[in-house]
């Protein structure tokens, strides 16, 4: 259904079902495959709303949230469906962008009209809509983005209405295995007050993001919920949810990690979207960005092997400097740096980066392999002498 | 059984509107429970394997080049958001994963030193490294055995091969991300033979972040090593990950292949040498051409001869022919049980390498047929070894 690769002219978006993704080979296999999946479980939910209102009726009976009559916290995504999908909102955005879905997902997180959602450059125009749960249309605008951690608030006039907006859960307590689900406006499959697709799997893994865009290093994501539940062109914004019910992150926009060079299914955690929608609520200003603190230069005594010879090349001791630390230490020519303070070091310009966090009088530990074998060192910086 | 209570009153007071909701009831309390229980084990199965899942770190290693700009439909420079398209070097540096199988041996995929990395790490559960060298390959499995002395590592419990069967609850894991704990994907067996029967294929989400690691059985058993296997005819590589296509190599296949993979040889595909009939498919295969040199004519197999059995198991399609080859490699000693005008007998050979001509690495067969019923044409083998090749 997106597999057309046609440019499209940049245009407002209000139409949904543009073609306005271009896919390489690698991804189109999966979106293929992966679309069915949203496809079939919308079939299944749009089919059954009156039950689900039922069920709630019922549960309501034992309070929702609360544990049921026997004993086990109501868990299953149709137990709490009513609760969560008045709360989630299809955005529409700029078209034109080629890869870039102009359609996307965002949360209620504020009953006066603030909704988070993935942020996206096909955000920034004059004719952002939002579509409600029950399909009602406003105009949007942006409140807020935060393009580092990959977060955007959008604004509605609402009036004196009430929205239901979604409680930011605790993002903390989510676990690696835990179940979940991702609602999200899959490739726009879901119109006007059609409920938007849930897709079910569990938390891969909960850990720091590097991202690639292009070939260009993208901003570090910071820690985020990797899960295995396909977020596809459209989930971007959409909320992720515990099989408790609890709204624990925010999908994200379909980036490339740069770990494994591979596209990855996750979510910014509410621990990320918490501190930010606050600061946007209570009106403080937009925080600039530090200025990195100036540290005074380290000496470590290690030179290594001259960069300009091969492309990021290991860092092998070329020489280590009599009387400094390393040679206190024992550091010896040609050990390679495989760890500082934990971290691996891949390349010479890796090692010098580590070293300028430091400030003179820290004490790093090092990971050095010296023939077959490692070797741990401790060495204590000292303050580089300008010469 | 308050609850029972209620549904019981509402059953006796309105009949035609609690029943339905009754029902429904009795689907979420089930689901949850299920939902429950299928976490909980999954847990428990991830927990028993984990220190049995290495990390596998390389310094030094080849960038990995990009795809050429011309063939992106948006050209040069194209934008497709975080996909790369652009021409340039692109490096993962993140680590790829490996199951111990010994207490200095780790198994490992060929995605983990396809860059010919100069330092190979190995680092445990607990976080403690240890220099690893590589001892041998398996080009057909993508397999790698590393050698990582005084590791003292903790295999875990292999999963028996019977017990591996389509529909079982499985797990991919991985160390692909560097966090202390294994990442967890979730699925199910989907095949149990695909490649050649080489492979297992699962639907549980397979990516560069679990290359290496072990699919993993309910019972916390390793079924077996995730690969970036292309199945069927397709280019082996990352094309498939995370849509629901993995492959893992069945840790009883691994096993069979450690001794020569310790002793530091490369296995290859075994090659048999002969051009079948494939309009037979019902009762064994029929030997149309025995290729000169070739494994099976040092064997003893002739024209005409048909094939009814590959180390005891029978043959009724090539199928079985072709898995039973496929599960050994270059240099494997094969039984072919044969009917050569009605007398049967067991001819022994064994398996040479593929030539480079051959499309296909088992039989005289340019490229894999399309399973499917009826006679097909019968390509004969050629340059290159073309897929839609017809019979003269």
């Amino acid at each position: 259904m997106n597999s057309g690769t046609n440019f499209q002219p940049q245009r407002a978006q209000s139409a949904p079902r543009e073609n306005d993704r271009t896919l390489p080979r690698s991804f189109s296999v999966r979106s293929v495959i992966s679309v069915a999946r949203p496809l079939l479980l919308l079939a299944a939910f749009v089919a059954t709303p009156a039950q689900a209102q039922d069920t709630a009726a019922v549960a309501s009976t034992a309070a929702p949230g609360k544990l049921a009559a026997d004993g086990t916290a109501p868990n299953t995504f149709a137990t709490f469906a009513p609760k969560i999908w008045p709360s989630v909102v299809k955005v529409y955005g700029a078209g034109g962008f080629t890869g870039i879905p102009a359609y996307g997902t965002g949360v209620i997180v504020d009953p006066s009209g603030v909704i988070a959602t993935a942020w996206s450059i096909a955000l920034k125009t004059d004719y952002l809509k939002v579509v409600t749960d029950t399909g009602k249309r406003y105009d949007a605008r942006i409140l807020r983005s935060d393009t580092r951690h990959g977060l955007a608030l959008l604004k509605i006039e609402v009036g004196d209405t009430k929205l239901p907006a979604l409680e930011l859960g605790d993002s903390s307590a989510v676990k690696v295995g835990d179940q979940v689900y991702g609602i999200g406006n899959a490739f726009d499959d879901a119109t006007g007050d059609e409920k938007c697709a849930v897709m079910g799997g569990v938390v891969m893994a909960i850990a720091p993001l590097d991202i690639r865009v292009g070939i260009e290093d993208g901003p570090a994501l910071g820690t985020v919920i990797m899960t295995d539940a396909s977020n596809n062109p459209g989930t971007q914004g959409g909320p992720l949810v515990t099989r408790e019910g609890k709204f624990v992150g925010i999908l994200g926009r379909v980036v490339e990690s740069k770990s494994t060079n591979s596209l990855i299914d996750y979510a910014v955690p509410t621990a990320t979207l918490a501190p930010f929608l606050k600061a946007a609520l209570a009106g403080d200003p937009v925080p600039t960005e530090t200025p990195p603190k100036k540290s005074t230069p380290v000496e470590s005594g290690v030179r290594l092997m001259d960069a300009h010879l091969v492309r990021s090349p290991p860092a092998y001791v070329d020489r280590v400097v009599p009387g400094s630390p390393a040679e206190k230490a024992g550091i010896k020519t040609d050990d390679l740096v495989f760890r500082l303070d934990g971290r691996v070091v891949r390349t010479c310009q890796m090692f010098e980066d580590l070293l300028h966090e430091h400030s003179p009088g820290d004490k790093i530990k090092l990971v050095v392999k010296r023939g077959s074998s490692l070797v741990e060192i401790e060495l204590v910086l000292a303050a580089r002498k300008d010469n | 059984m308050r609850h029972a209570a209620f549904l019981l009153a509402l059953l006796l007071a309105a009949p035609v509107v609690a029943l339905p909701v009754v029902a429904e009831d009795a689907v979420e309390k089930r689901s949850r429970e299920d939902d429950a229980a299928v976490e909980a084990a999954a847990r428990a199965a991830a927990d028993k394997v984990s220190p049995a899942i290495v990390e596998v770190e390389t310094i030094g290693a080849m960038p990995e080049k990009v795809e050429d700009p011309k063939e992106d439909p948006n050209g040069p420079g194209g934008s497709a958001e975080g996909v790369l398209v652009k021409k340039g070097f692109k490096q993962a540096f993140g680590p790829s994963t490996g199951v111990a199988v010994g207490p200095e041996l780790v198994i490992t995929s060929t995605f983990a030193v396809k860059r010919e990395p100069r330092h190979i790490f190995v680092t445990r559960s607990d976080g403690k490294s240890f220099v690893a060298t590589i001892l041998g390959k398996d080009e057909a499995r993508m397999l790698v055995l590393l050698k990582v002395p005084g590791a003292d590592l903790k295999p875990a419990k292999d999963c028996k091969r019977d017990d591996i069967k389509a529909g079982r609850f499985a797990l991919a894991m991985g160390k692909g991300y560097g966090v202390e704990k294994p990442t967890v994907a979730q699925g199910i067996v989907s095949a149990v033979s695909r490649a050649q029967g080489r492979a297992i294929q699962t639907c549980a989400h397979v990516s560069p972040a679990c290359y290496g690691g072990p699919l993993v059985s309910i019972d916390g058993e390793v079924m077996g090593v995730l690969v970036p296997l292309a199945g069927m005819g397709g280019q082996a590589g990352v094309e498939l990950y995370d849509c629901g296509i993995g492959f893992a190599i069945p840790m009883e296949d691994v096993r069979a292949i450690l001794p020569r993979l310790e002793k530091g040889e490369t296995l290859k595909p075994g090659f048999l040498g002969i051009q079948i009939d494939q309009g037979r498919t019902e009762d064994g295969v029929l030997v149309e051409v025995v290729q000169p040199e070739s494994a099976a004519e040092k064997a003893g197999l002739k024209d005409g001869d048909l094939v009814i059995e590959i180390d005891g198991k029978t043959v009724k399609t090539q199928y079985d022919l072709l898995s039973g080859i496929g599960r050994h490699s270059a240099g494997d000693k094969i039984t072919l049980t044969v009917d050569r005008k009605g007398v049967i007998a067991e001819y022994e050979g064994v398996l040479g390498e593929q030539p480079a001509n051959v499309g296909h690495p088992n039989l005289k067969l340019p490229g894999m047929p399309q399973p499917g019923p009826g006679p097909g044409p019968n390509p004969p083998g050629g340059p290159g070894g073309g897929d839609e090749g017809e019979k003269h």
